[in-house]
């Protein structure tokens, strides 16, 4: 196990590409989309264009007509659209950890590749280990710093925007908006996300390292056949479980429960109804948290993860060669 | 000194076919060995088995550990090469060197970096940048700078041009192997490996068809050429295999009196893919 820094570094080197770049990308893109936007705000201020223009707020109304009783308002869109570019990178977060997990254990084998790694003194379960963390934490890490960098930068751009206007950004952005807070608890989900998402990361590296060919099939399509043949059979009428309980408790919490706050499921809509009302800040309160980490669901999912990334190092030792 | 590797009744079948049958063999400290067989005899699983990467059946002890329970110990001490191009595309040879440095505690990177100034090998190139042949020159510079008792090589210098396999074991010779090294090679090209072996296995259906050093070969082996008219004085002392040339015959004999065969013909040392071929078309294959 005190290998584990130097795998880890590892994995990054192989995935800087998902890891780093994509978010990197994904945040450098939205940016130059909010800067065309602003563009277009100050063509507008000047007559020539007649459109709205939002980033959370209009930003016609940010220049133009605000007054003290407004703040609230203001903050709670300029928190929306820090959000926005957080839920962003969260999409592309998945779909780079799912294909990452996909191949982590399977990739090699294909290549041939495995045969150097297994000539090197690294146990199986430190290898897939690695894996685990990288995905679990490290991957979603870099996601957050790059959304902390995006959101400062988008800050500052529009701190600028409201300055040539002859706006004190101080008043109407930085005091309105509680950005500290909001990054503080986007760190804060990571660990929840992680631990929410390990039935997945077990099922995909599972499936990586058993396939002898076509990891993607057997993880998909395995449990989309099983799914079915549950409802042509009527196996669990006979139990009176609905057929969506096989949907949402097993299909969905393998292939989906990477999606980043996907364990928004569990809620009875009190979040969706909170965050319409707060805002992104209030929405992820300390006491939401709490009250997912103490839900079964969390735990069953846990241990069921934990099991399959134990299957995952059985067939790490035992597979072979990939087709 | 011990064994380094020793196995007794080692067998291995893939859903119905046998790969190993139950074969024994023991390989001391200090010796090159060529394990030496045709395509499907069952080598690779040989050294599978050895490596820890297949399940066996059987006994197998590789510096007193089972490979299966304890591959990730005993990789401290073996290193291998299987096959050419294992090393990952995507890695850098900086990268690369970092991490072996960074899990293997007999790495020396000091050494490496030195094997490596001896090649166009950049340090910031990628693996799939370089030449077949220069990824084999990086992997066997990384393999030579670990101080592993058991080298392991399993046609390490397939499909490389004829200038790279003679450096390959060059400097496998000059530059690491000594007295407390063991090196198992596998290979398709006898006659180059010949010269550096100490010792020879011959494989053949699973089983070992020739387990001798090349000293008690030289001793056993020899070839005769004879004119066609003592052929019937050459069968008579019943040769393992007889091929033509130039309107003579060369028998091979195992095992006779060289004073004997003298009075019949031109005796020749034969060489290890002479004796190979003889040993593999022969029905029964000459005693282990």
């Amino acid at each position: 196990m005190n290998h584990l820094p130097q795998l880890l570094k590892r994995e990054y080197w192989e995935n800087r590409g998902g890891f780093f770049w994509a978010p990197v990308w994904t945040s450098i893109v939205f940016l130059f989309f909010t800067l065309v936007g602003m563009a277009f705000a100050m063509w507008h201020s000047s007559g020539k264009f007649n459109g709205e223009v939002h980033v959370g707020v209009p930003l016609k109304q940010l220049v133009e007509k605000i007054d003290p009783s407004d703040f609230d308002k203001v903050g709670f869109g300029i928190d929306s659209g820090l959000a926005s570019f957080w839920l962003v990178i969260q999409v592309v977060l998945f779909f780079v950890l799912f294909f990452y997990l996909l191949g982590a254990l399977y990739d090699d084998r294909r290549d041939r590749s495995i045969l150097f790694w297994k000539s090197l003194p690294i146990s199986d379960s430190a290898t897939v280990i690695s894996k685990v963390l990288m995905a679990a934490l490290g991957a979603p890490l870099f996601a957050w710093v790059a959304t902390v960098a995006m959101n400062i930068a988008f800050l500052v751009l529009l701190s600028a925007f409201v300055g040539m206007h002859g706006i004190n950004p101080f008043t109407i952005i930085w005091g309105p908006a509680e950005p500290l807070a909001l990054w503080a608890k986007m760190l804060a989900i990571v660990p929840i996300n992680a631990l929410w998402a390990l039935p997945a990361i077990g099922w995909l590296l599972l499936t990586s390292s058993f396939a002898k060919s076509k990891p993607f099939l057997w993880a998909v399509a395995l449990p989309i056949a099983l799914g079915v043949m549950i409802a042509i059979f009527e196996v669990f009428e006979s139990f009176s479980i609905p057929d969506s309980w096989y949907w949402q408790n097993i299909a969905g919490r393998i292939l989906l429960s990477l999606v980043p706050g996907s364990w928004i499921w569990l809620d009875d809509g009190s979040m969706i109804r909170a965050f319409e009302r707060d805002g992104p800040v209030k929405l992820m309160d300390w006491q939401l948290f709490a009250g997912i980490l103490a839900s079964p669901s969390m735990w069953i999912g846990a241990v069921a993860g934990g099991a399959m990334i134990a299957g995952a190092i059985h067939f790490r030792r035992q597979r072979e060669l990939a087709d | 000194m011990s064994a380094v590797i020793e196995a007794r009744r080692l067998s291995k079948r893939y859903n119905g076919t046998t790969a190993l049958k139950e074969i024994s063999f023991e390989i001391p400290a200090g010796r090159i060995v060529g394990l030496i067989g045709p395509n499907g005899a069952g080598k690779t699983t040989a050294m599978k088995a050895i490596l820890g990467l297949t399940d066996f059946e059987g006994e197998l002890k590789v510096l007193g550990l089972d490979p299966r329970k304890d591959r990730h110990a005993l990789m401290q001490d073996v290193c291998f090469i299987a096959d050419v191009a294992v090393l990952p595309r995507w890695i850098r040879v900086s990268e690369v060197m970092e991490f072996v440095e960074g899990v293997h505690p007999r790495f020396s990177r000091q050494k490496c970096e030195a094997f490596l100034a001896r090649t166009k090998i950049k340090r910031s190139s990628r693996v799939k940048e370089l030449s077949k042949g220069m990824v084999v020159q990086l992997h066997l510079a990384l393999v030579m700078s670990i101080d592993a008792k058991l080298l392991v090589l399993d046609e390490p210098t397939l499909g490389l041009d004829i200038l790279f396999r003679k450096e390959f074991y060059q400097n496998l010779l000059n530059d690491y192997f000594d007295h407390e090294k063991t090196i198992l090679v596998t290979t398709h090209q006898v006659e180059e490996i010949e010269h550096i072996l100490t010792d020879l296995i011959f494989i053949k259906d699973g089983k070992i068809a020739l387990s001798a050093t090349m000293d008690e070969v030289a001793e056993r082996f020899t070839e005769v050429m004879v004119v066609p008219e003592r052929r019937e004085q050459a069968l008579a002392l019943k040769p393992l295999y007889e091929r033509q040339v130039f309107g003579k015959s060369i028998y091979l004999f195992d095992g006779a009196r060289r004073n004997e065969l003298a009075s019949i013909g031109e005796l020749h040392k034969p060489s290890v893919a002479d004796i190979f071929v003889a040993t593999m078309k022969n029905g029964n294959g000459a005693a282990a």
